[in-house]
């Protein structure tokens, strides 16, 4: 009862579970902006799925969680879409630049352990970053200090962006950049993605946060609008090359999510910035120490599937 | 008939074979029937049971076995990195053995396996036949414990595992009984020909054995969709994307229509 044969996973699953698990991840990708890959992937493989089928059908599922997504941000005003098309074109380029560092390390040897490292390295980074940031801002809100700080090395960041040619006006955002910024920072993030074989919404989202100086709210519904096409692209390419796209299962993940990413905007225009910073910090973190303990820890089999962490 | 008698001949002919270790003694044949004789994987396949009946000798016990396909497979092994860092360092290969190996004993030879494991070995028909046989890449000292960890992956998928209780004699009929193992056919199995193995035993050696063919096939939705997926991946990618936006901005409009827009 309540179970479905996928036949591209290769076993049964409770639709019951994946629906669940699809709402759940769904929300966070509303509220937060991120595709939840990170926290999708490795719940499926738990439940049975093999580890480069989760990916890819996670992929698939996520451009229906983010159309939906974008689709509720842009209808409040949430999506930049200059700056999106923008970081696109740069994780276009980072992506493919990462796919070769990936290939040349692999060559190498230990590329598992590179990929690893960077992981919890990049998720306690910015996890703790995040969430250190986001805690003085809402204890200065609680103090309703008139005085604002503004650190010396976030005043000469300023000066130095403002050097860059090209600078042009993001009406949705508010802010003025060189065309130059979006374009390295999102080569920067592709790099990072293809290499962690994530979408990289989390490490984004920080960027555009504190690097593009863009307000939150644009920053989740930008996001999402700039995932949704890279898992357009991630989907087709891994059904043509690799066979992994299970779209029955991403289908009912994607029913979930897409509900969940709906209540999830709705949430997330509730909730204030530096609210929405520290519980995705968290989460982060979260991710971040299983990682570490699953690093630290001695398994209790030590063979795993290929593709599996 | 011939083609029931053509794996004891096979036994006879090859008796170096390391699964049928034990020569079998002379006797009767015996014949085995799988209800149902094919494992059909459709959209609500969840595993299945497979009922294996035949006749043995009162005075004899049963083992059903069901052996998938050799071939050899490819893990990755984890080791220590810097010397406190546990992750994936390489790969292990495992050389010719089974995709799917399931074991019914009956209670006796159950009881054999757990208290007499010297004579339970003996018969070469479980794990460490498999063991025996099987070829580890690179060579390690370690085979044992490399072995015993695929073992737990494989068990972890229920597609290696001692299935017990599983074996019911029937009343006696002058010297033979009958005997129904209801084997358990797990929803990770792959597709492909199996085989379902009877042995005879008695006094802990075999006496003869019977074997038939069992199919997995995937029919229906799934049948169509793995169709699909390998022979028009490309097509097959489209769709999915597709679908997945159509299914997102129908949820964006019936969410728009609810709220009556914004």
């Amino acid at each position: 009862m309540w179970h479905l044969y996928l036949p591209i996973a290769g076993n049964s699953v409770n639709v019951i579970l994946i629906f669940g698990l699809g709402v759940f991840v769904g929300l966070l990708s509303g509220i937060f902006g991120v595709g939840g890959g990170f926290l999708m992937t490795p719940l499926l493989i738990t439940i049975g799925i093999p580890p480069t089928v989760a990916a890819a059908s996670d992929s698939n599922q996520i451009v229906g969680a983010s159309t939906s997504g974008t689709l509720a941000h842009y209808r409040m005003g949430n999506v930049d879409v200059k700056m999106g098309i923008l970081l696109l074109v740069g994780g276009v380029i980072g992506g493919t630049v990462g796919v070769q560092i990936i290939k040349i390390l692999r060559q190498m040897g230990n590329a598992d352990f590179l990929i690893q490292i960077t992981y919890v390295f990049m998720l306690g980074f910015v996890g703790i970053y995040m969430f250190m940031e986001s805690l003085q801002g809402l204890k200065k809100e609680k103090v309703q200090s008139p005085i604002e700080t503004t650190p010396k090395k976030e005043s000469s960041y300023a000066r130095l962006i403002k050097k860059l040619p090209w600078q042009t006006y993001f009406a949705k955002s508010g802010v003025e950049l060189s065309i130059l910024m979006p374009l390295i920072l999102g080569a920067f993030v592709g790099i990072l993605a293809a290499i962690m074989g994530v979408g990289g919404g989390f490490i984004m989202v920080p960027v555009m946060v504190y690097l593009l100086r863009m307000p939150m709210h644009v920053v989740v519904g930008t996001s999402l609008f700039q995932i949704l096409f890279t898992c357009m692209d991630v989907t087709i390419m891994q059904a043509h090359s690799n066979h992994t796209v299970d779209f029955v299962l991403a289908l009912i993940l994607l029913i979930g999510s897409t509900l969940g990413v709906q209540f999830g905007a709705k949430i997330s225009k509730k909730l204030k910035g530096d609210q929405l910073k520290i519980i995705l910090a968290s989460l982060v973190l979260i991710v971040m120490v299983k990682m570490l303990l699953g690093l630290l820890l001695k398994p209790s089999i030590l063979l795993a599937y290929i593709g599996e962490h | 008939m011939l083609k029931k008698l053509l794996p004891l001949i096979m036994v006879f002919l090859t008796g170096s074979l390391e699964l049928y270790a034990v020569p079998i003694g002379a006797a009767l044949p015996i014949q085995i029937n799988l209800k149902p004789n094919c494992i059909r994987m459709g959209a609500t396949f969840d595993g299945t049971t497979i009922f294996v009946t035949g006749e043995i000798p009162v005075d004899s016990e049963v083992l059903i076995r069901l052996v998938g396909h050799f071939g050899d497979t490819k893990l990755k092994k984890k080791g220590r990195a810097l010397g406190f860092l546990w992750m994936n360092m390489g790969t292990v290969e495992f050389r010719n053995i089974p995709s799917v190996f399931l074991l019914l004993p009956s209670n006796s030879l159950e009881k054999l396996l757990r208290t007499d494991k010297d004579r339970w070995q003996k018969l070469g028909l479980g794990f460490e036949a498999i063991e025996k046989q099987t070829e580890v890449i690179p060579a390690s000292e370690d085979k044992h414990r490399l072995f015993e960890d695929f073992l737990k992956l494989k068990e972890s998928t229920d597609l290696y595992g001692i299935q017990k209780n599983r074996v019911q004699y029937g009343k006696a009929d002058g010297s033979m009984k009958t005997f129904t193992a209801s084997m358990s056919i797990p929803s990770a199995i792959p597709q492909g020909s199996y085989n379902v193995q009877a042995f005879v035993i008695k006094n802990a050696a075999i006496v003869t054995m019977a074997e038939e063919q069992i199919n997995a096939a995937e029919v229906g939705f799934p049948a169509a969709l793995a169709f699909l997926a390998y022979r028009h991946a490309t097509l097959y990618g489209v769709l999915a994307v597709v679908v997945a936006i159509i299914a997102g901005l129908l949820t964006g409009l019936v969410f728009k229509g609810a709220k009556g827009g914004h």
